[in-house]
């Protein structure tokens, strides 16, 4: 296992050298000066050259690409061409933000869309079980800049149970979390009640339901662990983009997080930033992969990673 | 030998259907689909007003009888709108879906069936393209040739096509074991025939699966972009614009959301609940 | 005696109650609720509105704005300019420290005078360099600024964000880093910046015009307009800015809720690309000037909270002249466009950004409905900003614009800074602002004159003139200014919403409890 994990590490190098230079490339090729951004429409053409001079920005880019390049190694990801700030202190921040984000709202997800996947799946056709997948159908078919504004209008106006945006308590992360997991929890119910109709209707469910035991172990000890690998997937994976950051709903509830920093980074045309953050959410994906594929050897024994 | 086959895909085929009959939310899923894409064909015959003008004086209206789903902010006749949105909506999908589609099948059947460092370089380029959040692909796609409906199509395309490559090639290693393929091998097949005609028709189950339900989601990343403000060019009816515009407008003049907001949320349901469906008659094993 | 204590206090306790209601009470924390993410806190270098406006709590001026863009005394108490306007003389205000303790003198200014002209070159270098010469301290609170050429504007520039002085020993540990680590001598002190977030200002109790009242501010960064309109509703900030029109009337209704609106000097006009055919030719110009339903779209798409204009220069701009303008008649405009050779109109290009300026595409929609109506066939792309930024900044020859739309706001307050910049032909894009192409040797001469006058009448005559030569060559469909409104919560006071589109507090801003 340990060489597994380790192996699957070194992976990481040649994957994010790879993000590192498409996206170097890809930025630079987008039209667009964060010289001239930063001086708007009133730019003068001296500040810009000044500017373009501090950040290498006047070297030819594989110069600029070794240099951060060189750099990143040391730990060092330059600073922010639109604030000066150190592109890893804002990483640091925004990462923490986006972490308990992405964990509150994969927690609601996850317990709403297993409870419901579950349910639906032993109640298979009853009211509760068509009532939840209309419910996860709606969950996955709203754009959901405009649940997130619902969520807002409804509870932050209307009944004032949640302050309508920014952070603060885990009151303020409530309304987002719900926004941010909506389609997960589709996603998840969907899945669960799909692995568990899959699983009761094995062999070894039926023996042990004929062996007398409670209905309620048997689907709680037997059937739902051996359902949960394709779960488990879909859990890492909705994890995974989360973490990657929640552009739509960090800027609807104006959050601070990894989207909306990348994001921001990529319209002001902030290099540093953009670059520093591409790492970061290619970082987390496939550390985020790696452990799920671990959880796996957890929830089935016959897995083992050599 | 490929008489035997094609008869076992046509009773297969049957079955299916016959399958897909029984399951009534698939059904209905089915309906909504087909009543989007009938209403695209027809959207110049069956709309009320030309989609793209409108009476500045007559903004922001409620439902009326002369405008059976109220005006936009511009007074543009929104049923119009949507009505025409149903083609550029239409359109987006197809293309995008097409795009993945194509080269995400490609390389995941090259991949699967040659292995190897091809297949190890094929999926380290896809763990590259997964691990690259896609909201950056898109909004570089779309900065460096600029925002308009073929590059969101594109943006949205190339977005989508690990997801297919790395389904395609799941199921072609798991199928380039079998019997038929290693007699296919054994009478002297070449690679192309057993890429084509062996490997890829017996695929297809996951990859439509796949299509239908990437055609709902991509209608969503479509509508991201817009409230991010690289979607389609306005004056373009397209549902995702209109509903980012109208948010707006949310408290003062709800209709102005929520007819695109909805029109939206019903085709992406309808592509789900009939790609479910499909998945659910295409699978034996969650036969009942 | 303990009896008499008791009814004493409840003597003065009745008396106090009535009017605890209604006084000014010191203390409270406001939460204001910006449209966008500052860019940096360093006066010399932020080009951003809200990050003018996070400055103007923190840093102080020479000269200063009041609400009426008048120039009043700021840190300078009074100043005298010589005979051949050459020299400006400052006289400081005693008493007055930084928020790290270090006294504010001649030295500060002549620091900050420096800085703009020197070697750094801060990104607002350009309302310095061409105009001063050198700084001569004449005592501790006396300093004299010598100037290359006479200036009529110098003050506005003084007055300018830009001019905020920083503390000269913060700005030596620093340097460029005074961006994140603000030290002025305003009447808020910084305490932290949470990128994204929030940035939080506290109380100076030093301050020279007295203890502010408000304890703390924390400005936010709230994009989504119909968010920043809940939070107000919601109670989760006191204070927003950039309120849709569609949303007034609604709030107009809330007890708990009030508005104000100002003018801006804020122009949104239509570029029209002077170098490329058939824009080359004035009568087409001023045929789109005819052609487009200014009222039409004040009234409707802006739901009268803007101000149609005639020409690119705002009422409340110093050195503004009302002049005639255009009126919309789209026969004209087809008259025009068949003498210039184009019974049948043209097709033709038209830009617009997405979310820049209040409404900015949808005016550009219902501009290309219009022009349709005259034959001018548009086919309309927007832009994400900087490469909207970029497309329209290209020289003239590979510069690929027609029509585009664009707004503009001298942050000098005073019409040099438009005229100048958008108009001349030495600001020709890339080096400068003019992304018209448009060349006019007479308006050339006429903005170098007024700009080197030494009295008003002489400068108001080439002023207006100026004005009158651009209305009549017409290098921009005029369109409109923009009105900016805030709202606030009832109970709060003093807010100061200025034409240059920053909302800000100052020591006198309460929270009444």
């Amino acid at each position: 296992m340990g060489r597994y994990i380790f192996k699957r590490t070194l992976m990481l190098l040649p994957v994010l050298l790879g993000v590192s230079l498409v996206s170097f490339s890809l930025l630079h090729m987008v039209p667009g000066d964060p010289a001239e951004l930063l001086a708007g429409e009133e730019a003068n053409p001296e500040f810009i050259r000044a500017l373009r001079k501090e950040y290498g920005l006047d070297q030819p880019l594989y110069i600029q690409y070794f240099h951060f390049i060189s750099h990143v190694v040391r730990g060092d990801f330059g600073i922010s061409i639109r604030n000066r700030e150190p592109v890893i202190k804002l990483l640091k921040e925004r990462f923490l933000f986006t972490l308990q984000l992405s964990f509150l709202s994969i927690l609601i997800a996850g317990s709403i869309g297993l409870v419901a996947g579950v349910i639906s799946a032993t109640k298979q056709y009853s009211l509760f079980d068509n009532f939840s997948m209309v419910g996860a159908l709606f969950g996955v078919s709203m754009p959901i800049f405009w649940f997130g504004l619902l969520l807002m209008l409804v509870f932050s106006v209307q009944l004032r149970w949640f302050p309508a945006g920014g952070k603060g308590t885990i009151l303020h992360l409530i309304l987002p979390a719900i926004a941010l997991g909506a389609a997960s929890s589709a996603v998840i119910a969907r899945m669960t009640r799909a692995s568990m109709l899959e699983v009761i209707r094995q062999d070894y469910i039926r023996t042990a339901r004929a062996n007398g035991l409670r209905e309620f172990i048997v689907i709680y000890k037997h059937a739902l662990k051996n359902a949960m690998i394709p779960v488990i997937t879909v859990f890492g994976l909705e994890f995974g983009y989360m973490l990657g950051g929640a552009v739509l709903t960090e800027t609807v509830f104006s959050l601070p997080g990894v989207g909306r920093l990348m994001v921001e980074g990529i319209f002001q045309r902030d290099y540093p930033i953009v670059q520093g953050s591409m790492l970061l959410v290619a970082t987390t994906f496939v550390v985020v992969n790696l452990l799920t594929d671990i959880a796996y050897a957890f929830f089935d024994p016959k897995i083992r990673y050599e | 030998m490929n008489e035997i086959k094609g008869t076992k895909t046509i009773s297969q085929t049957a079955e299916v259907w016959r399958r897909l009959k029984r399951n009534r939310a698939a059904m209905m899923g089915g309906m909504i689909v087909f009543l989007f894409v009938f209403v695209a064909i027809l959207a110049p015959w069956i709309s009320p007003y030309p989609p793209n003008e409108g009476d500045l004086s007559k903004r922001l209206k409620p439902p009326s009888k002369e405008h059976l789903l109220g005006t936009d902010a511009l007074g543009r006749d929104q049923l119009s709108r949507v009505i025409f949105g149903a083609r550029i909506s239409l359109q987006i999908q197809v293309v995008a879906v097409f795009i993945a589609l194509i080269i995400g099948t490609l390389l995941g059947m090259v991949g699967g069936y040659y292995g190897g460092t091809f297949d190890n370089l094929i999926m380290r380029l896809m763990d590259i393209l997964l691990a690259f959040p896609g909201i950056f692909l898109a909004i570089s796609i779309i900065a460096v040739l600029g925002p308009g409906l073929n590059n969101l199509m594109l943006a949205a395309g190339i977005y989508s096509i690990p997801q297919f490559a790395r389904i395609v090639r799941g199921s072609v290693l798991s199928l380039k074991e079998k019997e038929f393929i290693e007699a296919a091998r054994a009478v002297g097949e070449n690679d192309l025939n057993i890429l084509f005609r062996y490997l890829l028709p017996n695929s297809m189950a996951p990859i439509i699966i796949q299509t239908t339900l990437r055609m709902a989601t991509v209608l969503l990343t479509a509508s991201g972009l817009s409230f991010l403000g690289l979607g389609v060019q306005p004056p373009t009816p397209e549902w995702g614009a209109m509903l980012s515009t109208a948010r707006a407008y949310m408290i003062t003049a709800p209709h102005v959301a929520t007819v695109p907001g909805l029109a939206i949320m019903l085709v992406v349901m309808g592509f789900n609940l009939f790609g479910d469906g499909l998945r659910d008659s295409l699978d034996p094993r969650l036969r009942d | 005696m303990k009896r008499y204590f008791f009814v004493l206090s409840l003597i003065s306790f009745l008396l106090f109650l009535p009017t605890y209601g209604l006084a000014k009470i010191p203390g409270g924390t406001v939460t204001y609720a910006a449209g966008a993410d500052p860019d940096r806190l360093d006066p010399a270098n932020a080009e951003s509105n809200p990050s003018e406006a996070v400055n103007r709590m923190m840093y102080e001026n020479l000269a200063k704005f009041d609400e009426k863009l008048n120039i009043v005394p700021g840190l300078a108490t009074k100043w005298e300019q010589s005979k051949d306007g050459m020299t400006w003389t400052f006289f400081l205000r005693k008493g007055v420290k930084f928020h790290d303790g270090a006294p504010f003198n001649s030295e500060a200014v002549k620091v900050f005078i420096e800085r703009m002209i020197g070697p750094e070159k801060p990104s607002r270098a350009g309302l310095y360099v061409p105009f001063v010469n050198l700084v001569e301290i004449v005592d501790d609170y006396t300093i004299k600024i010598h100037l290359k050429t006479p200036f009529a504007f110098f003050l506005n520039n003084l007055a300018h964000s830009a001019s905020g002085i920083i503390s000269p020993t913060a700005l030596k540990t620093h340097g460029k880093d005074i961006a994140r680590k603000p030290v002025g001598t305003g009447p808020f002190k910084f305490v932290e910046w949470i990128h994204g977030d929030h940035i939080t200002l506290v109380r100076n109790d030093d301050y020279w015009g007295g203890k502010p009242n408000l304890d703390k501010i924390i400005v936010k960064t709230v994009k989504e307009d119909s968010a920043r309109v809940m939070m107000l509703q919601s109670g989760d900030a006191q204070l927003i800015v950039r309120i849709p029109p569609e949303d007034v009337p609604r709030l107009e209704k809330d007890a708990k809720i009030k508005l104000d609106s100002t003018e801006t000097l804020r122009v949104l006009y239509i570029g029209i690309n002077c170098f490329k055919k058939p824009f080359t030719d004035a009568r087409v110009r001023q045929a789109l000037n005819y052609a487009v339903d200014k009222e039409a779209i004040v009234k409707n798409i802006y739901q009268g909270r803007a101000l149609v204009t005639s020409g690119i220069v705002a009422p409340l701009t110093t050195g503004y002249f009302p002049i005639q303008g255009y009126p919309y008649d789209p026969e004209k405009a087809k008259k025009l466009l068949a003498e210039a050779g184009y019974p049948n109109g043209f097709k033709a290009k038209l830009w617009s950004p997405q979310g820049r300026y209040p409404k900015d595409f949808e005016m550009a929609q219902v501009v290309q409905q219009q022009l349709k109506k005259v034959g001018i066939d548009c086919t309309l792309d927007t832009m994400e900003w900087a490469a909207y930024l970029a497309a329209t900044r290209k020289g003239s020859e590979e510069n690929e614009s027609e029509l585009f739309l664009l707004g503009w706001a001298p942050s000098t307050a005073e019409a040099r800074w438009i005229l100048y910049p958008l108009f001349t032909t030495e600001q020709w894009v890339p080096k400068g602002n003019n992304r018209s192409f448009f060349s006019n040797k007479e308006f050339d001469e006429l903005v170098t004159k007024f700009t080197r006058a030494t009295n008003k009448a002489e400068m108001d005559k080439y002023l207006k003139a100026a004005q009158e030569l651009l209305i009549k060559e017409a290098p921009s469909i005029f369109i409109l200014v923009t009105k900016e409104t805030i709202g606030m919560s009832k109970n709060l006071h003093g807010v100061i919403n200025s034409p240059l589109e920053l909302t800000y507090f100052d020591h006198q801003t309460y929270l009444e409890k």
